[in-house]
């Protein structure tokens, strides 16, 4: 049933489709690069430094304004180098740099998160920088010092070994920024709020910045300002908004269901708890005062009902962005993204989380992803510059000019670039103290520990009223989180037991 | 009996909708901003050239008209794509891994279905066999173990790397020689009398009379190696080499929020096999009825 | 010089089948080969193997409470039976549907065939919203599976249809006129006459479905990543994990790699007889 001329379509169709073909290969087939430069047809510069991150100017265009000027600074400087960069996506990571590592063109240097570090390290996949850092000419105390005394010591927890059997640490990474999990607040929900409300009023800093003297700054909240469970329950309970037919219209708290474990880790640290022990060896968020903060969690949903239902395709920093959250549980680092997101908005605050009934004191966790230089680098001292000057304060600098992201290193917080920081994004004002107050965040095989934990967690969150009634999933949370608990320990069993055998591997291979 | 064929043609034409729904959502879609899909994820057109919002806008009543970005042209998300995603450069590296695995496959298969048709040789029906039975493990189980091969060859991470498992396709070979069998002898012998070697009847006699079912096979095989997904994703890290799939899933990674720039690249990896498909229709539907062969 | 000739003849047909049979041979025989020996080993894309282990890998897989093999086969089950059920009953149908409809056949195969040809990244990059749009499916445990399946009965409603249309035009007229001579209604001709004739192309698509689906992967990757709740971690998206995207486990993953195949294996026998009945080769 032909209605237009077939065979001329056909023709045509034909056609386009050998223009198509044809202007593929031409249009940048990734291929050329290597070909023209393998000729010998296009003059790169000396080495060629492939460095690696998950900062994509597609998420957010200040990434790539930071690294055309971290490429462009360096190069400057360093006219025998060209720093190739290439973004992965950060759920990728791990597969694309193993297959990388075995593979044609694996990166010289990358940032690594501090999931993945210890790993990369155990399995021999990084360099060392104890050599690198005892030879460094720097002096302790100047901007291009990179040793342990720069940093603060959060952020100097998760890039060595433990140094067992009198052995120093093995240094696998120098830090490049601090971050930490927070509570972040909608202020002008809350400024609105205070109008008739004292509680929420007392959020609020004071200008003179002791004791309750002193105007109210209505751009900054404490650090500290919530005091308990309790409070914060009752606080999100007050600025939960609810239309006529009962939906949520603004949310107090929202909660995402799938980030499981990583969404009740600083709860835990905020309840005196921990997730695991520091060698990686077992599991400790089973631990009474777990149980009572992933029933805080699931109650703060089902009881106090301050969340809108749980939803894959909106997530929690969405609806912050509509304003239709009061308070969502973020990062240090999530200020620009929002204030890009939402064309400028900046009146949010940042706060740690509140201490729980086993927990004292405001507290979350906290860590420092790093740069680190692949065993496969060929170029280590053209490497060792680039980390240098990434990880030095120059960097930190240029990430602060960028990305609004605070240092990881003491002397970042003296200079004039960190006030007017401040004074640019008010929303930073508490991240300093938060960073300081944290614990060290989990960091022995994500991956897998995710895995068993995440989907166990999620049931727990989803089915609460269920598992309360004893119909649920499980017969009670405990026994929920006693589940996961083994099936984490034996991840973390078989982890250490192939850390045994590559290292037996290596050493053989040494000798 | 009319009657149950309008029916029947009712019936047809809604499923016909749905089959295309997914379609016009991608294109509708590519065509929003940001926030114009944010607000309305459903509709296929885009708010700002909704009449609803057209009219609104026109009598000076609020409309989506007056959000920033009411500008945006209907091919901003594709451009950004390019500019940003780099998606030409993951198309381009399709078409190569297609048409490479194409003709080579084509190439190795063509012989290969001529000796175990025509040849008389020692062994033939027992390594027909074994070529039967390389047929018998299904990919997914071959993920790993083509991993490992690639891997000992230190071919992991590069083109050849994608390209060479692709080389191997015993199904083709079943087909063509097939194919070949029914060609008649008569016309073999002839060639030979007029003093042609394998490889001249190969060629002169063969090829001319087999070629629908050449066509098809080359054609499934194109489509095939174009929609390779998991194996790329195993192989490949550098992105200078991703084909168009790799990429589409690592730009859904990268962009948490900019589904409409997705959706345009989506659009920029389906058309290509839609035009493919449309051209050479017979052959394609042609090959299925007569063998089953997936792509 | 007869002799050379001669000689070169006898290796010509070698020559011939030597690459397309080597490349076959190298990538089934031989890799699976390599995987069966990392199988018993504990493996580690980048280190290597580390250590000896036997069947422990097996064992784990088998018996270890927190194995991903019997909840994946399970997901992968349900999974299955869903999309040979969907595929039987709407690709038939709409042969049937499309014969009798007699206008537009070719348009409409046209239209259904397009999923076909799609990658399926594509499909589920669009389904993931539509999916979302309509009632959240991949957020609820008890939908999401069943959701999946149906993005994959829809891709391949088209090209099972041609199948189908392929079989029933191969149905002799004369049978049906004989039956309504004998007075048969619709119904009862379906049942006699299209069905058995049906037979061989009904068994190939069940077949060919089952091992097509006991491999789904892309949809989970793109759509899920194995939730809610691992309700939809099917076995091709585990052993993906373990090998690639965790450390240390490719030894673990090739193991589930080779129970997999033990469980298609029956199948995949199935599918080489009907290939035979449909004489695909001699």
């Amino acid at each position: 049933m032909a209605i237009l001329p077939v065979a001329r379509l056909k023709l045509l169709a034909g056609i386009l489709l050998a223009l198509f073909l044809v202007g593929g290969i031409v249009a940048r087939a990734g291929l050329t690069r290597r070909w023209v430069v393998g000729l010998g047809l296009e003059q790169t510069r000396g080495v060629e430094l492939r460095v690696w991150d998950w900062w994509s100017a597609s998420t957010n265009e200040e990434y790539g304004d930071y690294f055309a000027a971290i490429e462009a600074e360096f190069e400057a400087r360093n006219p025998d180098i060209d720093i190739v960069y290439q973004v992965v996506p950060f759920g990728n990571y791990v597969q694309k740099l193993s297959t990388a590592m075995v593979g044609d063109t694996p990166p010289d240097v990358f940032q690594s998160s501090v999931y993945w570090a210890e790993g990369f390290h155990h399995r021999g996949m990084l360099r060392p920088l104890n050599d690198l850092l005892d030879a460094d000419p720097a002096v302790p105390g100047t901007p291009s010092y990179v040793g342990e005394s720069a940093y603060l010591p959060s952020a100097w927890r998760h890039n060595h070994t433990q140094g067992r059997g009198g052995k120093p640490p093995v240094v696998y990474g120098i830090p490049q920024i601090i971050d930490a999990s927070c509570l972040l607040w909608n202020l002008d929900i809350l400024q609105a709020a205070a109008v008739e409300d004292e509680e929420i009023r007392a959020l609020f800093q004071r200008r003179d910045d002791d004791g309750a003297e002193g105007d109210i700054d209505w751009t900054r909240i404490r650090w500290d300002a919530i005091e308990s469970w309790d409070h914060f329950r009752r606080l999100t309970r007050k600025l939960t908004v609810r239309d006529e037919e009962g939906e949520i219209t603004q949310a107090g708290f929202v909660l995402s269901s799938s980030s499981g474990a990583g969404l009740f880790s600083p709860w835990l640290a905020a309840n005196g708890g921990r997730f695991q022990d520091a060698a990686g060896t077992r599991s400790m968020f089973a631990s009474p005062n777990g149980i009572e903060t992933v029933e805080f969690i699931a109650r703060l949903y089902w009881v106090d009902r301050v969340c809108p239902p749980f939803r894959r395709q909106m997530t929690d920093s969405e609806l912050f962005k509509e304003r239709h959250a009061a308070v969502v549980a973020a990062g240090t680092w999530s200020g620009k993204d929002i204030t890009r997101d939402t064309m400028g908005w900046t009146h949010f605050g940042k706060t740690a989380f509140p201490p729980g009934p086993s927990g004292d004191g405001p507290s979350t966790v906290t860590w420092g992803n790093m740069l680190v230089i692949t065993q496969r680098c060929e170029n280590v001292d053209a490497a060792w510059r680039y980390v240098k000057f990434v990880g030095g304060l120059e960097g930190s600098l240029l990430r602060s000019l960028h990305l609004g992201y605070n240092g990881p290193r003491f002397d970042f917080y003296a200079t004039e670039r960190w006030q007017q920081a401040l004074r640019q994004r008010p929303y930073l004002s508490n991240v300093k103290q938060i960073c300081l107050a944290g614990d060290k965040l989990r960091h022995t095989e994500i991956i897998a520990v995710d895995h068993q934990a995440n989907p166990i967690v999620e049931s727990v969150l989803l089915h609460y009223p269920e598992i309360i009634d004893g119909q649920g999933p499980y017969p009670s949370v405990e026994v929920a989180m006693k589940t996961a608990a083994a099936n984490v320990d034996n991840v973390y069993r078989r982890y250490n037991e192939q850390v045994e055998s590559w290292l037996a591997l290596r050493e053989q291979a040494r000798d | 009996m009319k009657g149950s064929r309008r029916i029947a043609l009712v019936a047809m034409t809604l499923g016909a909708l749905l089959m295309v729904y997914p379609y016009a959502y991608m294109v509708g879609s590519s065509m929003k901003t940001r926030k114009e899909f944010a607000e309305d994820r459903r509709s296929l057109i885009p708010s700002r050239y909704q009449i609803g919002e057209q009219l609104a806008h026109f009598q000076g009543e609020p409309s989506a008209l007056d959000w920033p970005g009411a500008d945006w042209s209907m091919w901003r998300n594709y451009v950004d794509a390019i500019r940003y995603g780099g998606i030409d450069r993951y198309l381009g590296n399709s078409f190569i891994y297609a048409v490479v695995i194409t003709s080579i496959q084509l190439f190795f298969n063509i012989l290969a279905a001529y000796a175990f048709a025509r040849m008389r040789f020692f062994g033939r029906d027992l390594l027909f066999g074994m070529l039967l039975a390389t047929m018998m493990v299904p990919p997914a189980v071959l993920l790993i173990p083509n991993f490992l091969v690639i891997r000992e060859l230190g071919l992991v991470d590069t083109l050849w790397g994608v390209i060479i498992p692709g080389f191997a396709g015993a199904f083709g070979i079943f087909l063509l020689r097939q194919a070949f069998l029914n060609i008649p002898a008569e016309l073999e012998h002839a060639a030979r009398i007029d003093g042609c070697g394998s490889w001249g009847i190969l060629t002169n006699v063969v090829l001319p009379l087999s070629k629908p079912a050449i066509i098809t096979l080359g054609l499934f095989t194109f489509m095939g190696a174009w929609n390779m997904f998991e194996w790329p994703l195993v192989v490949l890290s550098n992105q200078d080499y991703y084909p168009l799939t790799v990429g589409l899933s690592l730009f859904r990674s990268e962009t948490t929020a900019d589904w409409p720039r997705v959706f345009a690249a989506s659009v920029m990896g389906a058309a290509p096999l839609i035009v493919l498909f449309l051209v050479a229709q017979r052959y394609l539907v042609g090959g299925i009825s007569l063998s089953g062969m997936k792509t | 010089m007869a002799s050379r000739a001669l000689w070169a003849q006898r290796l010509l047909p070698y020559l011939y089948i030597g690459p397309a049979l080597t490349v076959a041979c190298v990538f089934s025989f031989v890799s699976m080969g390599i995987s069966m020996w990392v199988s018993l080993h504990d493996f580690d894309a980048f280190a290597g193997a580390s250590e000896f282990v036997g069947f422990d890998n097996y064992h784990r897989a088998l018996y270890s409470d927190d194995s991903y093999f019997w909840l994946a086969m399970r997901h992968t089950a349900v999974y299955v039976v869903l999309s040979v059920c969907g595929t039987l009953l709407t690709a038939l149908p709409l042969a049937l549907l499309c014969l009798r409809a007699k206008v537009g056949q070719a348009l409409f195969r046209t239209l259904y065939f397009l999923p076909s040809i799609t990658p399926g990244v594509v499909l589920a990059l669009v389904f993931y919203h539509i999916f979302g749009n309509y009632g959240q499916l991949l957020d609820n445990s008890w939908t999401a599976l069943p959701a999946l399946s149906l993005l994959g009965v829809w891709a391949g409603a088209g090209y099972n249809m041609v199948i189908f249309l392929a079989g029933l035009t191969e149905i002799p007229q004369l049978l049906y006129d004989a039956a309504v001579v004998d007075g048969a209604n619709r119904w009862q001709q379906f049942r006699h006459i299209t069905l058995p004739m049906l037979r061989n192309t009904l068994v190939f698509v069940t077949v060919m479905t089952i091992i097509g689906s006991f491999q789904v992967f892309t949809s989970v990757y793109i759509m899920t990543s194995g939730g809610p709740e691992r309700s939809t971690e099917v076995i091709a998206y585990s052993i993906f994990v373990n090998a690639f995207a965790v450390a240390g486990q490719m030894g673990y993953a090739s193991a589930l790699a080779w129970l997999l195949f033990a469980v298609i294996f029956v199948f995949v026998f199935l599918q080489m007889r009907v290939f035979r009945s449909r004489r695909i080769y001699d």
